[in-house]
């Protein structure tokens, strides 16, 4: 019983505090609650324990976004077999308004993403904390458009940004260089 | 019964206190400078402004309650070696300086604006309402057409930042009863980096277009507002971890529609 508590005392104490061990420098250091596409509410710290290829999307977009989408899938089928689990991919709504979990999973299923990616949904603050600890740069245009950086990054085990690279099919070469230097086993 | 009303009366006066720290602004349109003649107008809701920019005193306040903001702990993520810089070292943590009590608190980084903001159940302006708001004189909404208006902005931004800014709230307030717009500090906005979108973003032609054009002065809305363009210029520099001795912040708040 005291253990029990003690394990209810332990995770209640991880969701309010960042992880101490995250690294100054760790995009996770954002923090907050986000949506799954699956609908399951996560922290931003869960992401951690291997690298993440990540971007930025706005799904109701016809230009870059497919692009961005298409160049991840890219990487995706350039990994290493032996890596292919060990690496995940994660998108993330930049309109979480207009973005409910159901539509993402429906934008999940369209672009047949498989169980090593997550599509985020978080409130307009943490998403544009993210962002900003990404690099990128957004703006919400007329007619529900956005206008977006097309940068995909790729994260250590830890969410430190390793390389960033533009997410067209020939952009994203960086990454997929980069990947191939993780060994599945290494701390990144 | 005294003891009470005495309470009472000193809830009621902390309440109008703080509802004195902001000013109502009301809804109203703004043609964002960076955009040509044909772009469209932007409408900004109506939204309260804090009337001053937030000081030293009160940034204090904020990190001795959030440990995780206080100079040695911020994360590097979220604020470079600079922050708070300007405070002094007193046995166990870092405070202002008394002097600076009043002073706009300065060498902050975006994020930790931000967590300000909202530990105060606010948030930062956008760069729309900022801009709104800036464009008053002390007697009309749009002072930009008053003569003299943005040579006197101007003066102030060829002066640069040699001496530390003085106590917030000593100049003639604007149209709204708002202090210290210009003549004191850069500012953050909640989307101070999204008015000029790079070339890394060249695949979202349509929009990438229209800025393009902005790139030239020629076919903005107000080519004489030559202030305007510099603060457009200095925010998209600008990087969320950035700390500097000349930008500080105030907060806003949704309006009571």
């Amino acid at each position: 019983m005291k253990t029990l508590i003690l394990i209810g005392l332990l995770s209640f104490c991880s969701l309010v505090f960042a992880d101490p061990s995250l690294p100054g420098n760790s995009i996770y250091q954002v923090g907050g609650t986000w949506q799954t596409e699956s609908n399951q509410t996560i922290s931003l710290e869960s992401i951690a324990g291997k690298p993440q290829v990540v971007a930025l999307i706005f799904t109701g977009c016809s230009n870059a976004c497919p692009i961005i989408v298409e160049s991840m899938k890219r990487v995706e089928r350039q990994i290493p077999s032996n890596m292919r689990n060990h690496i995940g991919f994660l998108l993330v709504s930049l309109t979480p308004d207009t973005d409910t979990s159901k539509s993402l999973k429906v934008f999940s299923e369209k672009k047949e993403l498989n169980k090593n990616w997550k599509i985020l949904r978080g409130n307009n603050e943490l998403v544009r904390a993210l962002s900003n600890a990404l690099n990128g740069r957004y703006k919400l245009v007329k007619d529900g458009d956005v206008a977006h950086s097309n940068t995909v990054t790729l994260l250590n085990s830890r969410g430190q940004i390793q390389v960033q690279a533009s997410g067209t099919l020939n952009g994203i070469q960086p990454i997929i260089d980069a990947i191939e230097k993780i060994h599945p086993n290494s701390e990144n | 019964m005294l003891r009470f009303s005495l309470a009472l009366l000193l809830l009621v006066h902390n309440y109008t206190w703080a509802e004195d720290n902001m000013a109502n602004i009301t809804a109203g349109e703004y043609r964002p400078l960076y955009l040509s003649v044909d772009s469209p107008i932007v409408n900004v809701s109506s939204f309260r402004l804090d009337k001053k920019p937030v000081t030293n005193s009160e940034f204090q306040a904020f990190v001795s309650q959030q440990k995780k903001w206080q100079r040695d702990a911020a994360p590097s993520l979220f604020a470079e070696e600079a922050y708070l810089s300007h405070w002094q070292k007193n046995v166990q943590q870092y405070n202002p300086n008394n002097s600076d009590l009043n002073r706009p608190v300065i060498y902050v980084s975006w994020y930790a604006a931000q967590a300000y903001c909202q530990a105060q159940k606010k948030r930062l302006p956008t760069v729309a309402e900022w801009e709104y708001v800036a464009q008053a004189s002390s007697t009309q909404r749009d002072g930009s057409k008053e003569k003299g208006y943005n040579q006197k902005i101007l003066d102030w931004y060829a002066k640069a930042s040699k001496q530390s800014p003085g106590e917030v709230g000593q100049d003639e307030p604007n149209f709204w009863g708002i202090h210290n717009m210009h003549g004191m500090i850069w500012e953050w906005t909640e989307d101070f980096n999204s008015n000029l979108i790079s070339g890394e973003s060249r695949d979202d032609s349509s929009v990438n277009k229209e800025l393009y054009c902005a790139s030239g002065s020629s076919g903005a809305v107000n080519p004489s507002d030559y202030a305007a363009f510099m603060r457009y210029g200095f925010r998209s520099s600008l990087n969320a971890k950035f700390t500097l001795a000349s930008l500080g912040f105030r907060c806003a708040q949704d309006g009571n529609e």
